[in-house]
């Protein structure tokens, strides 16, 4: 997915912190209402031997505010609660069940997670979904950049979903998260 | 340091003044914090009052806990706020203060805290997040929040587990405080245990994490709701 990367409808994609190289292609429908993609890469830049936790806490701070107006844009735009809304977030599934040399990317993921439940909770009245995607999402050194397609098929699957699928989360991890409990 | 010390955040409050009294009858010296919180003057038991979501507060409590009580065993992130609304009607001004008191706060508290928790062998970190982070309605800051609280606790018990320090969360359901109390009737029959939570349910659960004798717990999310976690 290093080039533009296409999804079956047209839909707004917003990307927040920096995802690996695989996940910089998807096109962007600035105008669109009714599909979300939200994908969150590496947010916080925390990796080191010691993390500098003022610094997580203020970026933490910054990030999840932005997350947070992406999404509260997109479902009150021009100030109206639209309806029958499609919204994937793409998060990162190694720091969603905690990794110790980047708290500050667990602590966004498994923020996220939460937002994610609670939105689905707020608007599965209107008839609106909100899921969560959980892959890699953030670049590894010595870890592959392939394209994944699964991760390609399970997002436009979910833009494209019915009212009963909502407030899910998808690991994309071949199995790799089974036996870690999950947030 | 042969007395365990604890610093407890949001000691003013209905779970942090629960959870300062049950870990002084367990025997620590405890630093309490708060935006204003009295001082009783007890022999092991301190306080520290201001706005937790400022930057500098961390280092303060640090240093007023070491400089009282030789240094810091416990850490209990325990202070919280909420500002409810949906989403659509939430403001960036209420996500971002919430976020900083619950979320923020904790992260800069613990870092501060760190180098204290190494150097007594047995470091524990307990932070009190909610039963919010399964999703809940209007509350999409404070579940943000509490649930990069279970980021941060997994995070440290991974990276601080080779250091003898523990780190879990305690996630509580509904819990008769004063500021909940006109709820509790109407709120206890749609728990399976036909009651509302009280602090000492949460003050017990943090002594058990806090103690010494806890070390092969980390990492691990307890929820404190009476079983409503189990119910659609």
């Amino acid at each position: 997915m290093s080039a533009a990367t296409t999804l079956t409808a047209a839909t707004r994609t917003v990307v927040v912190g920096r995802p690996r190289d695989g996940l910089t292609g998807f096109e962007d429908d600035a105008d669109e209402r009714q599909r979300l993609l939200v994908i969150v890469g590496a947010a916080v830049d925390d990796a080191g031997a010691e993390p500098d936790w003022s610094s997580v806490a203020t970026r933490t701070d910054e990030v999840l505010a932005e997350i947070h107006t992406v999404l509260r844009e997109f479902v009150a735009a021009e100030g109206a609660l639209l309806a029958d809304q499609r919204i994937v977030v793409l998060a990162d599934e190694s720091a969603v069940l905690g990794d110790p040399d980047r708290p500050g990317e667990s602590i966004v993921a498994c923020a996220v997670v939460a937002l994610v439940r609670t939105l689905a909770m707020e608007l599965r009245r209107r008839g609106s979904c909100v899921n969560l995607v959980l892959g890699d999402t953030i670049h590894r050194p010595g870890a592959p950049d392939a394209p994944n397609e699964d991760l390609l098929t399970t997002v436009d699957a979910l833009l494209s979903c019915s009212r009963d699928m909502t407030g899910q989360e998808i690991h994309l991890s071949a199995a790799s998260h089974l036996g870690r409990i999950r947030p | 340091m042969s007395t365990r010390v604890a610093v407890v955040t949001g000691a003013a409050g209905g779970i942090g003044s629960s959870i300062v009294a049950r870990l002084l009858a367990d025997g620590y010296a405890v630093l309490g914090t708060d935006l204003r919180i009295d001082d009783p003057g007890r022999e092991r038991l301190r306080t520290w009052s201001g706005d937790l979501a400022d930057a500098g507060s961390a280092a303060e409590i640090v240093d007023s806990a070491v400089s009282a009580f030789g240094g810091i065993s416990v850490l209990v992130n325990c202070a919280g706020v909420l500002r409810d609304a949906r989403i659509e009607r939430m403001t960036p001004e209420d996500f971002a203060s919430v976020v900083r008191l619950n979320l923020t706060a904790a992260i800069r508290l613990t870092g501060a805290a760190l180098p204290h928790l190494r150097r007594c062998g047995s470091g524990r970190v307990v932070s009190i997040a909610s039963r919010a982070v399964l999703g809940s309605f209007g509350s999409s800051n404070y579940a943000t929040a509490k649930g990069g609280l279970l980021g941060m606790t997994r995070s440290l018990a991974l990276a601080e587990g080779p250091r003898g320090i523990t780190a879990n969360t305690i996630a509580p359901g509904f819990i008769e405080t004063p500021m909940t109390r006109h709820l509790a009737d109407r709120t206890a029959e749609t728990i399976p245990v036909r009651r509302a939570g009280v602090p000492e349910d949460v003050a017990r659960a943090v002594s058990f994490l806090a103690a010494p004798e806890a070390g092969y717990l980390t990492g691990q999310n307890l929820m404190i709701c009476g079983g409503r976690s189990l119910q659609p």
